[in-house]
């Protein structure tokens, strides 16, 4: 931070994975109380529709290839551990460069593809802007104290500010839960408010912590509070709880996306994250997304796996789509 | 479409389900079926064409059956009915049983050849249709183990076809 000076460091040319270039950014609205008290979610039909859907949909062979392909460009590659060094985001940001192997991707007949973005934490920010300079990889950064969001709000609100002049170019907030508990909306949407206005040209991601909101009815509600306060993206978690992203909390979260789009015309991101780790997941996640809101939420200006373990088993499906067999996990390292 | 192409467009992939099993069985029997009654098919008489509905193709030739094939089914269920009756519950729930398992294991068979039939979607007869004929046998298995101990004034009525 020492060295940082006020500008935004210029990074890459392309900012195309932008949401706010592809669509019309949401400006967020005033909080409409009626609207969230209106707010419902059917948890038996919910978890019915959760529990059938991964058998229904048919993604084999070459389609199987394509969309695991089409995940890799939509994961935010991340590591947020205490012991996260340099040199770890270094290697991480060289696998987002490149996050297939050469041969296979050739193989596959596919250009060369990236990751969606690589998510750090505020230190190594810097790091990881510069081992991504030349590509159009932004670098996300997760903030206002997280995991908890319980530190001091001025400074919750100054970090963004420092994230973003190190080159921040997408910002995960985590809200506090407690305002969700005690159902103080007013106050969620404020905090949100001024964090969106914090990021500045940065695009946001509300990180709701579902694991910790207890019931699905919350969930639905502190998404459409935030999305009214402005949210580029609802994001399920930090992958810091017990429990993370799950196919019911997703279903809720992007039916409130949905409900939105339809009332206001902004299409607002989701990031489901922490729990993803297995190619077959990846592929469940993004039959419900185009099955409730369509094709534009496939691609990574509206979408986002938060995962670190979900590309090396994607890597390793891939390279039994082009041998036939498969390698040992420990062939696909992360970094 | 290549890889390419699809990760542009994103679209599902086609989901065939194969025929194979069902057309192996169906030329085992010549395409040509007559009534299962006591135990075994009967002779194929006066037969009509069954067709695949989705090609227009025909599957097999199937029986009309006669007032006459009704009298000998009924006759052979009359036989049948006294050693059936004779059986305590328990030995019917094992019958019972035994048939909602042969109905699982040959249900891919039985759903397939229901759609290549009708015509209806695979995932009705594969996921509904064929679990339901497996649940009913199921449940009937459960009534008769329970037979003496919880409807002991059951009594016969007769029979019925299914």
């Amino acid at each position: 931070m020492k060295t940082q000076t006020e500008t935004p460091r210029a990074v890459g040319t392309s900012t195309s994975q932008l949401p706010q270039l592809a669509h019309a950014r949401n400006p967020g609205m005033a909080l409409d109380l009626d609207w969230v008290a209106a707010v419902q979610a059917n948890t038996s039909a919910i978890e019915r529709r959760a529990a059938t859907l991964p058998g229904r949909r048919s993604v084999k062979k070459d389609h199987q290839a394509a969309w695991l392909l089409k995940a890799i460009t939509l994961i935010d590659l991340t590591t947020l551990a205490g012991d996260d060094t340099e040199g770890r985001v270094r290697r991480l940001c060289a696998k987002a460069r490149q996050p297939v192997r050469a041969e296979l991707l050739d193989a596959l007949g596919m250009p060369v593809i990236t990751t969606g973005a690589v998510c750090v934490y505020h230190d190594m920010i810097e790091t990881a802007v510069r081992a991504l300079e030349g590509t159009a990889i932004p670098v996300a950064a997760v903030s206002t104290g997280f995991p908890a969001g319980l530190s001091p709000y001025r400074l919750r609100i100054a970090e963004i500010g420092e994230s973003v002049r190190a080159g921040a170019r997408e910002i995960d907030i985590v809200i506090s839960r407690r305002h969700v508990l005690t159902q103080n909306w007013q106050a969620l949407y404020d905090e949100m408010r001024e964090m969106r206005e914090a990021c500045g040209q940065a695009h946001v991601k509300a990180i709701l912590a579902t694991g910790e909101l207890a019931t699905l009815r919350n969930v639905a509600r502190a998404s459409l509070v935030c999305m009214m306060a402005g949210a580029d993206f609802i994001k399920t978690s930090t992958g810091k709880e017990s429990v993370n992203a799950t196919i019911p909390v997703s279903l809720t979260m992007i039916r409130a996306i949905r409900d939105y789009q339809d009332r206001t015309g902004y299409k607002v991101g989701y990031k489901p994250a922490g729990g993803i780790s297995k190619a077959k997941d990846a592929l469940t996640y993004l039959a419900l997304m185009k099955d409730e809101l369509g094709d534009p939420w496939l691609q990574p200006d509206l979408f986002r796996f938060g995962a670190s373990s979900l590309l090396g088993d994607i890597e390793r499906q891939l390279e039994h789509h082009v041998t036939g067999r498969y390698s040992a996990a420990n062939r696909h390292p992360m970094g | 479409m290549t890889i390419k192409e699809i990760f542009q467009s994103m679209e599902y992939g086609p989901a065939p389900e194969a025929s194979t099993e069902a057309v192996v069985w169906l030329e085992r029997h010549g395409r040509c079926f007559g009534h299962w009654i006591d135990g075994a098919f009967t002779a194929p008489g006066s037969t009509f064409a069954t067709k695949n509905p989705a090609t227009g193709a025909e599957l097999a030739q199937v029986t009309q059956a006669t007032a006459g094939d009704v009298d000998t089914a009924v006759a052979a269920a009359r036989r049948a009915q006294p050693k059936w009756a004779r059986l305590p519950g328990h030995a019917r729930a094992r019958v019972l049983y035994a048939l909602a398992r042969l109905v699982q294991k040959h249900s891919r068979l039985f759903a397939v050849l229901e759609t290549l039939d009708n015509g209806k979607p695979i995932r009705e007869s594969r996921d509904i249709d064929i679990p339901l004929v497996a649940r009913h046998f199921y449940y009937h298995a459960g009534l008769a183990q329970l037979l003496a101990s919880n409807f002991p004034i059951a009594r016969r009525l007769g029979f019925a076809a299914r």
